[in-house]
């Protein structure tokens, strides 16, 4: 059995892609015309500031310095500070990714379980009428482009029925009102629920279609399946059938995830837009616009990352549950 | 005019990386002549198929080549390959699955015609549905696959290789999914038109009990080696491999006085990936010997009969006639390199 | 035969709804299967044999279902019994099935032995551990190695997964099996090998065997008795010798002389023509007469009854209207010939 061969190979692919994706970033940004040098002479420096200014970026020194810098700043999370504001990349971008990821991480879950459980019913019930016009509602959510399925809701919860703010994270001046607390609380507040809960259900009716389609014909490709009929004919009671085509089932579905989760970081860039959330898309639209590159070059290869890291935990997943993946006599 | 396939071949998938290939085809030569049947016997995963996809020329050989009329394909040009496209035609095993289920029968038939430039008259195709026995054939023209049964739809595929008028067909597993009732007329027609229409046929099967209806001469194939060939008559009376005489003596007898033995054979065919030197049957073989670790040559027992196994030749006296043998076969695959 | 009759058909009938209305897979159908006793049921595709199999353990679809006859089981009807019912009484425990194409009924995600455990907590108060060792013995008895009852089934070559799918039967001690086609996709060296341990079985056990299958030969090498299906209708059914030496069907005497025979490789055979019907409604007709060389107009009109057709053999019966007189009354090779001269 080779299964732990198996994860130390996934493993270490993961390390190794990891560093060619690194490398790549590194060598677009580099190969991109001017830098930030250029935007100050524009904006008026002088040559001998600019100078200066490079210095101190280092980006004076030959490219393997450059890149060397480069991977030791990324592994020590000292990224430099951000060309607008000053402060610490990582400072600066460590709570937008927090508040990408509270929006994102719960949402994906939440539809992800819903799309599943939808999908397995609408896939039983194949050739129905239910299962004909059930999927007419997932389907048009899910087509609507992100930022007008969001401006929607926004229109008619917030703005017709009043139920919810129209945007941001707390009521403006909120947290001016608190400095003393630690960083976490203001999570836990009526006004971040109230505020959290339009972008939420935004997320999760734009993309519940991905897991319910491909669960529905899972469902219904599973339930044909020699090996069902076999659970049938040997007795197995009705419970125990439903575990096992439900195990079969998923696989598809899980596959799925990581596309899934890029598809929500991507759409969640104008959604965060249209509901001024202080996440990371909200983050980069503002640092492309102000050329703020330790920032930009630091969230693109956040993301890449989370798509990696999301591949490798489906290959880990996969490998648990199907051991025809993982369970091999040889190479 | 003789029409021949001569050819040696082996091929290689590469799988993990340097030491884990399959030789689907190892060392395999025949010949085909004008107006013969030769029947290619064996198990699935012996290689049959992929030795039939690199007759059709959809497989480059790793080793050997393969000629037709004199002339290897490796060095074909277009015009050959077109030529060669026309005159070489496959009949599938499925007939359920290899005829288009949107086309009429009598668009399946034109279709060959037109791509080979051929002129698609209604005269030609209703010729060639009479030829399959499919009568009347004016009410089949427009039939769909869907209203025609296994039987006739197979009928329909053998018409569709018979219309462009090859030398060659190569029919891979023509039977095998047909109902016994339907078998022995189909398989009375292939016999027919071979000997009517002298067309030359190469036909792939893993039943040793209907090749006799249709086959001149049979190769049996294991583990991607020939090893046995002989007529058909002679192979059935008086097996000499101890594989075929495993095969022929596993057939079971629809008659139930009769008493038959079961096989003696244990275990299951090897598996193909990173097979080395050797006799490829020696870990199922009754008759095993030491000397089985290397690979027998094929050696001619009989007119037109050769086996490719240690029990047949004197090994001293081997080492010339090997020589001989060797070049009489064009084997280009080193007998020494195998171990 | 000797012993009580475990398995009866009663003048069965199965009908699937279809949009076109009741097709009529299987019509009155009539054998009987005693302990020990294996029993061959033939026909082509489409005749219905694999209906009747899955019937008999409630396996059928759910568009199918009993429209008329009866299922006993050592002498109680089963016909009617709910799922619940079957799973308690009647599935594993004392009827097992081995489903045609078997290496695709083993689940993947399962390895062989928590399948075993399943099965056996469904129907049994075995412990685990009890379960596993009925479940290697039969590994031993099918030549599988015991060791590698936790084994996934890709891990097995199609040969092995076949075996494998046999132990799983046989591991609670059914009192028959049905195995349907059970090596079909296999080649004729293994398929031997199986057969062989099938025969070993009967050894060892007394559990009876329904083969079903197109292949005849496997019934004459194999089996005691044999029933012939056409179109949903049993044509023949008797002891094979019987059968072989006396056909008293026109389908069974000439699909008999289809099958190749090796040690007369030159021998003609026999075609039959044209295909079976698709029965819908009531089949009150021969479901041969459109294929048979005999048939009359009589043979269309009514369904044509199992009647006993032998005088020296009580079990012998066959579904003709014609049967004394083409078999008995002439030579049917004679009135073969004839016929089929008048047509040329």
């Amino acid at each position: 059995m080779a299964t732990v061969r198996y994860f130390i190979n996934r493993t270490l692919q993961t390390v190794l892609l990891l560093w060619g994706i690194l490398t790549f970033l590194f060598l677009l940004f580099r190969a991109m015309p001017g830098d930030p040098g250029t935007l100050m002479l524009n904006s008026g420096a002088s040559p001998e500031a600019v100078a200066a200014a490079r210095a101190r970026w280092g980006l004076d020194e030959p490219i393997h310095i450059q890149y060397l810098q480069y991977v030791k700043s990324l592994v020590t999370f000292n990224l430099g500070n951000s060309l607008t504001s000053g402060v610490p990349v990582w400072q600066l971008v460590r709570m937008k990714i927090f508040n990408t990821f509270i929006l994102v991480g719960p949402a994906t879950i939440a539809f992800y379980i819903i799309g599943s459980i939808v999908g397995a019913v609408l896939g039983s019930k194949r050739g129905t009428k239910l299962e004909s016009y059930g999927i007419i509602p997932f389907f048009v959510m899910g087509t609507l482009p992100s930022f007008f399925l969001s401006i929607i809701l926004v229109v008619i919860f917030a703005m017709y029925f009043n139920l919810f703010p129209t945007s941001g994270m707390f009521s403006p001046g909120f947290l001016a009102l608190h400095p003393e607390w630690p960083w976490w609380r203001p999570y836990f507040t009526e006004t971040f629920l109230h505020h959290y809960i339009l972008p939420f259900t935004a997320v999760i009716l734009r993309y519940v279609y991905s897991p319910l389609l491909v669960m529905r014909t899972s469902v219904t490709e599973v339930m044909g399946q020699d090996f069902t009929y076999y659970h049938r004919i040997t007795g197995l009671p009705s419970g125990k059938r439903l575990k096992h085509v439900t195990k079969h089932a998923s696989l598809p579905v899980i596959t799925l995830l990581p596309t899934s989760m890029l598809q929500a970081v991507s759409g969640l860039v104008l959604i965060e837009v249209v509901f001024n959330w202080p996440g990371i898309g909200n983050l980069l639209v503002q640092s492309i616009l102000g050329r703020d590159y330790p920032v930009v070059q630091f969230v693109f290869f956040a993301a890449a990352v989370s798509v990696v890291l999301g591949n490798y935990a489906v290959d880990i997943l996969y490998g648990i549950i199907d051991p025809r993946v993982s369970v091999t006599d040889d190479a | 005019m003789e029409k021949y396939f001569s050819r040696s071949s082996g091929f290689l998938d590469s799988l993990f990386g340097s030491d884990d290939y399959v030789k689907a085809v190892d060392g395999v030569s025949f010949t085909l002549e004008e107006n013969e049947v030769v029947g290619v016997i064996g198990e699935s995963g012996c290689g049959k198929t992929t030795l039939l996809k690199t007759l059709m020329g959809l497989h480059d050989p790793t080793g050997g080549e393969i000629r037709y009329n004199g002339k290897p394909l490796s060095s074909f040009s277009r015009a050959d390959w077109k030529q060669f496209r026309r005159n070489v035609q496959l009949i599938f095993q499925d007939p359920f699955n290899s005829i288009d289920p949107k086309m009429s029968v009598r668009e399946t038939l034109k279709e060959p015609l037109k791509i080979h430039g051929m002129e698609a008259t209604e005269e030609r195709i209703l010729d060639v549905l009479e030829q399959v026995e499919l009568n009347p054939a004016q009410n089949y023209l427009d039939r769909l696959p869907q209203q025609l049964s296994g039987g006739e739809k197979q009928r329909v595929s053998i018409a569709r290789a018979l219309v462009t008028e090859p030398d060659v067909i190569l029919a891979d597993e023509p039977v095998s999914m047909l109902d016994v009732s339907t078998q022995a007329s189909v398989l009375n027609l292939l016999s027919d038109l071979t000997t009517e229409l002298g067309v030359s046929m190469v036909y792939i099967s893993h039943d040793l009990s209907t090749v006799g209806y249709v086959c001149d001469q049979i190769k049996v194939m294991y583990l991607g080696r020939i090893v046995e060939s002989a007529p058909t008559q002679a192979l059935l009376d008086d097996p000499k491999h101890p594989y075929t005489q495993a095969l022929v003596s596993a057939i079971p007898i629809p008659d139930p006085h009769h008493e038959r033995d079961r096989t003696s054979i244990e275990g299951a065919v090897a598996d193909p990936v990173g097979l080395g030197g050797g006799c490829r049957f020696r870990d199922r073989c009754p008759d095993r010997m030491d000397i089985c670790e290397k690979t027998p040559m094929d050696t001619e027992v009989e007119d037109r009969r050769e086996v490719a196994c240690h029990l047949h030749y004197e090994h001293e006296q081997q080492a010339q006639a090997g020589a001989k043998i060797m070049n009489g076969h064009q084997q280009t695959t080193k007998q020494g390199g195998d171990d | 035969m000797s012993s009580e009759p475990l398995l009866e058909v009663e003048n069965l009938t199965i009908e699937y709804e279809t949009r076109q209305g009741p097709l009529t897979a299987v019509s009155n159908a009539d054998f009987t299967v005693g302990e020990g006793e294996y029993f061959g049921l033939v026909g082509e595709s489409g005749c219905g044999k694999s209906t009747l199999a899955k019937s008999i353990i409630g396996g059928l679809d759910d568009n199918g279902k009993i429209a008329s006859g009866k299922l006993k089981y050592r002498g109680e009807e089963i016909q009617d019994l709910s799922d619940a019912q079957l799973n308690e009484k009647i599935r594993w425990k004392e009827i097992a099935y081995i489903p045609q194409a078997s290496m695709n009924s083993l689940d993947p995600l399962q390895r062989l032995s928590e399948q075993a455990i399943e099965i056996a907590n469904v129907h049994t108060d075995l412990t685990d551990e009890e379960a596993l060792t009925q479940f290697k013995e039969m590994f031993e008895v099918v030549g599988l190695p015991e060791n590698r009852i936790r084994d996934y089934p890709h891990e097995f070559s199609g040969g092995m997964q076949q075996r494998a799918i046999i132990a799983l039967a046989l591991f609670l001690k059914p009192s028959i099996i049905i195995a349907d086609e059970p090596t079909t996709a296999l080649d004729v060296i293994m398929q031997d090998q199986i057969f062989k341990y099938l025969d070993e079985i009967r050894g060892a056990t007394d559990t009876s065997m329904i083969l079903i299958t197109h292949d005849i030969s496997l019934v004459f090498e194999t089996c005691d008795e044999l029933a012939v299906m056409h179109g949903g209708q049993i044509a023949e059914t008797g002891r094979i010798t019987d059968v072989y030496d006396n056909p008293k069907h026109p389908y069974s005497y000439l699909l008999q002389r289809a099958f190749p025979d090796i040690r007369y490789p030159d021998r003609e055979l026999e075609t039959i023509e044209g295909t079976p019907p698709q029965q819908f409604g009531d089949v009150d007709y021969c479901t041969f007469a459109n294929r048979c060389p005999w048939a009359e107009e009589g043979c269309r009109e009514a369904a044509p009854e199992l009647e006993v057709s032998d005088r020296s053999a009580e079990n012998h019966r066959a579904s003709c209207f014609r049967s004394k007189e083409i078999f008995e009354q002439q030579d049917p090779d004679e009135s073969l010939a004839a016929i089929r001269g008048d047509q040329a």
